[in-house]
């Protein structure tokens, strides 16, 4: 796990030269810290008033103070004392934190109560004022500044970490080391505190830039270190009264912070990225195709509408000798070809079901007859043709305008398929308003027919996806994908997440709306048993290559390729047929 | 006796009930299908069992000693371990294989080290038919199949008695759920180990297990021999379920 995250901060900075900027600063002002007396034979709390605000010269690079100390030297070993209590200050506060948090995370119940409430009262006071009572209670000086500090931020902390524990706490891995009668003392250092070490790592970083400036405000108000020791904030404020005449007093220790606290910042989001393995780059993705949409006029005047059911007409998908490729240099697997010629096609009114396993490109299918081929994939060959037309000029205003129009797709988890939040018919009637912008009367009644066609009850309009069973999240979906009549309609996986009982009828609800309404359906699936039951016709693919086509019942009854024989025969059931069979 | 003995289990979320008396038992070398719909409190009395929940009402006998002893709880958790539905997140996404593995003999056998220890991991691999060099994985890089029979492996680790199956192929490919299946059997053939097999599915009890509890709501509405069951269910809710099972194709 370190090496990849190492990787990915090595990457990270490496396309980032400010990065690389503020950590060649940061390194160089730390090894002059650390190195101080190599450096600069003067004293720092040496006075000589014959020197006294000398501007910056050969001698004292930075110039000198009102009590004739150089200026470079006090801000050298003024960093020792600021970034010593800073550090000190995180590595408390974050012990405290991380323990209170995670300890109130997994145990729950009464313990969470209580530090919570703890919690809460130390977050209602203001930090600062807080912190600076507490200093002013224990006098100055280097340890009650650090545990003035720390007592202050480590509320924020536990909060932060208790939340991001609870979600921990509730993943299998712990269930499974509870089983395995792991201590709890291990499960929370070694599955929960080492899963959070990216979060932890991020928000040390982002802190410290916070903690030094406590420690610098402190200081400035005479409650850190005393005098003559100097410190960054200290000498802030020291130098505050000449001000005017000696910029030079407040500027070099103003920068010092500044360059610390901005390099512990953006460290902060490097680290970050690097910890939690988003992609390093930007959001590329995006960036090409609304430039793509804006640059071309749209070319399809309307979105087809769903036919009569005897119409004849154009193919609703129709895919000819399709590859798709990773085409990005960039990736690992440039060059590996995810479809290879592959022809499909669905025409109106009829149900097509394609079989594949994990790997097989059937999703990568699904996902080019929706336009949605991304990088770093893209189309190298074939054509893809949507009621007769080929997208491939499509630009993205024409797939808007024909997604959730006439081609609409029902996924395998109705529950990330739904926004938790809004209530499911504002959510279907969306749909409809995106394409139609029908009167409000006009929508209610369709909502209520939609309703009708999936089987949901009327109330459902008003309840939130949490309210609902699975198979009743699932008719919502469909709901959705159904209210402005698609004439084609893609289902991937769409039973999986379901069981039996529901799985069937499901199955036959998709199936009772292709027939009545002369859908064209796409019906992907990995279970043999699933589409036996909604397909007119089978694809069988594997390794992004179609193994065999044909009459679904022609399949089952006499598969001609080995892999699809070995596909029936994997189905689970058999000897359930047998005792079926016997006692009939 | 009857090694796991679950008597009157009860249980209750606020005002939902989720279980209801329940009862039940898995014997030695016994293979035990829990069926039921969503929502039905399988996944719960597996939890109760597993003592990650604890029930209300009833209780749950370990070779005739009941579970809330503490002695017994410890000796129950070596005794019988779980598999759930889910292996990628049942896997701590930042440890290899080696890791993974060498959890539950920490526990177990904290003082085998090297060469034994070694061993004694390829041996864990073999019984899943995973080559040893999966040992310095990690589970991304492992397709979902690999990373369940990880899972199998790890709650091999300790030599349970009873294995507890909590919807263990639902997530996976209809090829690898027969390899798994066949894998299965085979340890049971082999070892002679006990499972409880948690499933909505009857297709996947009929091929794998010896006896069936019907769970409906909380309520066990019916228990028996797979076949007799199969072939000649009483209660109506059974009845129900089986024609529910999307018929074999062809």
């Amino acid at each position: 796990m370190s090496d990849r995250v190492l990787h990915r901060f090595k990457v990270g900075l490496r396309r980032d030269p400010v990065g690389i900027v503020l950590l060649a600063i940061v390194v160089a002002m730390i090894d002059a810290i650390l190195a101080a007396p190599l450096i600069s034979a003067l004293s720092p709390v040496g006075t000589d008033f014959k020197q006294v605000l000398l501007p910056p010269n050969a001698v004292n690079w930075l110039g000198t103070d009102d009590f004739g100390r150089d200026v470079f030297t006090r801000l050298l070993y003024g960093g020792r004392t600021s970034l010593t209590v800073a550090g000190v200050a995180v590595l408390i506060v974050m012990s405290i934190g991380v323990t209170v948090g995670v300890v109130a995370g997994y145990f729950g119940g009464v313990v969470d109560l209580v530090l919570t409430k703890i919690i809460d009262v130390l977050l209602a006071f203001p930090r600062l004022v807080l912190a600076i009572a507490v200093a002013a209670l224990m006098g100055g000086g280097m340890v009650p500044l650090i545990i003035a500090i720390s007592v202050v931020a480590w509320p924020a902390y536990a909060r932060i970490i208790r939340g991001f524990t609870l979600q921990v706490t509730q993943e299998g891995y712990v269930l499974a080391a509870r089983c395995l009668g792991t201590p709890t003392w291990k499960i929370l250092t070694r599955h929960i505190a080492l899963n959070l070490i990216g979060p932890i790592l991020v928000l040390a970083m982002l802190d410290i830039g916070n903690l030094i400036l406590a420690v610098s405000a402190l200081s400035f108000l005479g409650l850190g270190v005393p005098p003559p020791a100097p410190e960054w904030g200290a000498m802030l404020n020291e130098g505050r009264n000449n001000m005017e005449i000696a910029p030079w007093l407040v500027l070099a220790p103003g920068l010092a912070i500044f360059v610390v606290v901005l390099a512990a910042n953006y460290f902060g989001d490097i680290v970050r990225d690097s910890v939690e393995g988003r992609p390093v780059h930007g959001p590329r993705n995006w960036l090409r195709l609304p430039l793509l949409g804006a640059t071309q006029p749209s070319r399809l005047a309307a979105a087809p509408a769903a036919p009569h059911k005897d119409e004849v007409a154009a193919p609703a998908l129709d895919m000819q000798d399709v590859c798709i490729e990773v085409t990005d240099r960039r990736s690992p697997y440039f060059g590996r070809r995810i479809l290879n010629n592959v022809s499909l096609r669905v025409t109106r009114g009829e149900s097509v079901g394609l079989i594949g396993e994990s790997g097989s490109g059937k999703s990568t299918l699904a996902a080019l007859s929706l336009g949605l081929t991304r990088p770093p994939l893209a189309l190298t060959a074939g054509s893809a043709s949507l009621f007769g037309e080929d997208t491939a000029g499509w630009s993205w205003d024409d797939w808007q305008h024909v997604r959730g129009r006439s081609i609409a797709l029902v996924n395998q988890d109705p529950l990330s398929a739904l926004n938790p939040v809004l209530r499911v018919g504002d959510q279907i009637g969306e749909v409809m308003q995106t394409h139609l912008a029908p009167s409000r009367a006009a929508l209610e009644d369709r909502l209520r027919e939609v309703l009708d066609e999936v089987d949901l009850p009327r109330r459902v309009m008003r309840q939130f996806p949490h309210e609902l069973s699975g198979g009743m999240r699932q008719r919502a979906v469909i709901a959705m994908a159904i209210v402005n009549r698609p004439a084609l309609l893609i289902a991937d996986e769409p039973t999986t997440a379901l069981d039996v009982s529901t799985q069937i009828r499901i199955l036959d609800l998709l199936r009772g709306l292709q027939d009545r309404y002369g859908l064209a359906l796409l019906f992907v699936s990995h279970d043999l048993r699933v589409i036996s039951r909604v397909a007119d016709r089978v694809v069988i693919m594997r390794g992004g290559e179609v193994m065999e086509r044909g009459l679904t019942k022609e399949i089952f009854a006499g598969a001609t390729h080995p892999y699809t024989r070995e596909l029936i025969a994997a189905m689970p059931g058999r000897r359930m047929r047998l005792i079926q069979a016997a006692a009939e | 006796m009857t090694m796991l003995l679950v008597e009157g289990l009860s249980k209750r979320y606020r005002d939902h009930q989720v279980l209801t008396e329940v009862a039940f038992g898995v014997g030695r070398s016994e293979i035990v299908g829990l069926v039921g719909q969503s929502g039905s409190g399988k996944s719960t009395i597996a939890k109760c069992i597993l003592g990650l929940e604890r029930p209300h009402v009833g209780r749950i006998l370990w070779h005739g000693e009941s579970l809330s002893e503490r002695t017994v709880r410890r000796r129950a958790r070596r005794g019988m371990q779980a598999v759930f539905q889910d292996p990628r997140s049942s896997l701590n996404p930042r440890w290899t294989v080696r890791q993974l593995l060498s959890e539950p003999l920490d526990n177990w056998l904290p003082a085998e080290r090297g060469v034994i220890r070694l061993a004694r991991l390829a041996r864990l691999l073999d019984r899943v038919a995973l080559s040893a060099d999966l040992l310095d994985r990690h589970p991304h890089e492992l397709s979902t199949g690999q990373c369940q029979r990880v899972c199998i492996a790890r709650a091999l680790a300790p030599e349970p008695d009873l294995l507890i199956l909590d919807e263990p192929l639902s997530a996976l490919d209809v090829s690898v759920q027969a390899r798994l299946i066949e894998l299965l059997l085979d340890l049971h053939r082999t070892s002679g180990i006990s499972y409880l097999l948690i499933t909505h599915d009857f297709a996947v009890v009929a091929d794998i297990c010896q006896r069936i509890v019907v769970l409906d709501k909380g309520n066990v509405v019916e228990t028996g021999k797979v076949d007799d069951v199969l072939s000649r269910p009483t209660h109506a809710y059974t009845q129900a379920l089986l024609r529910d099972v999307l018929p074999m194709p062809g």
